[in-house]
């Protein structure tokens, strides 16, 4: 191809026509270009798929991280919906007979109460994703935006867990001191 | 996933010992009251992470498939 090219540049130089040479000098150029464009295109295709390839296996691995998430957050969801309507269930005692309280129903309830699972989420894959930088890979922007929100959600989430457990040992001591108190009172 | 550390037996023994002192004292009451308005307050929480964690599966399902 070069030595084509230049088999025509030297014949045009020898026939002494610049009109002629200008317009090869310009389809020359024009080559030249082309192939820098398509070059750039090809590398772009490459980047494309291996920015493609990252993804999918971002996305298998956030997929496998959130369906063990998921599944735990079901069950930790039931077992506090019944503690939650386990403690409701205890306040309504405060309001009723005291001497009528049925010991096996009141044992019931707090074991509900105290059978607090606490959610344990894996979050290690999509941490490193985004502490990597690799989010970028990621095009779809809503599930941007969900995963970037998701470490604060998590932590809203164990927050009112972590708080309710430490009311319930607070309450607990707080018990535990007055009969202790009551004892010292009638001994 | 796990369950908290509580010394169970011991929790049970004291409300086993005087669990009509337990219902009498208001102080427990009130800080049971708190722990309940907490519990329903994480639970909303929890829920509503779940429903963001169902949501970015149904992205990155679709994502995927694409």
């Amino acid at each position: 191809m070069l030595i084509f090219l230049r088999k025509i540049r030297k014949s045009l130089i020898e026939s002494g026509s610049t009109r002629k040479y200008v317009l090869y000098a310009i389809g020359e150029i024009a080559l030249v270009v082309i192939g820098i464009l398509i070059a750039l295109q090809i590398n772009n295709w490459n980047d494309q798929l291996i920015s493609k390839r990252i993804e999918q296996k971002l996305l298998d691995g956030i997929k496998e991280e959130l369906l063990v998430n998921k599944n735990q957050l079901e069950d930790v969801i039931l077992n506090h919906e019944v503690a939650v309507d386990c403690s409701r269930k205890v306040l309504e005692l405060y309001h009723h007979d005291i001497q009528t309280l049925d010991s096996e129903v009141v044992d019931s309830l707090v074991d509900g109460i105290i059978s607090y699972w606490t959610f344990n989420p894996r979050l290690g894959f999509i941490k490193s994703i985004i502490s990597s930088g690799r989010l970028g890979h990621i095009k779809n922007e809503r599930l941007l935006t969900l995963l970037s929100q998701f470490e604060d959600q998590v932590h809203d989430a164990t927050e009112g867990q972590d708080w309710a457990i430490d009311l319930w040992k607070v309450a607990l001591a707080s018990f535990s001191e007055i009969t202790y108190q009551q004892l010292l009172i009638r001994g | 996933m796990k369950n908290n550390q509580y010394n169970t037996s011991l929790i049970q023994s004291i409300f086993k010992a005087d669990y009509i002192g337990f219902f009498s004292d208001r102080t427990v009451e009130s800080l049971i009251a708190q722990m309940h308005g907490w519990q329903n307050n994480g639970v909303d929480e929890e829920r509503e992470l779940l429903i963001s964690m169902k949501e970015m599966l149904t992205i990155v399902e679709n994502e995927i498939s694409n």
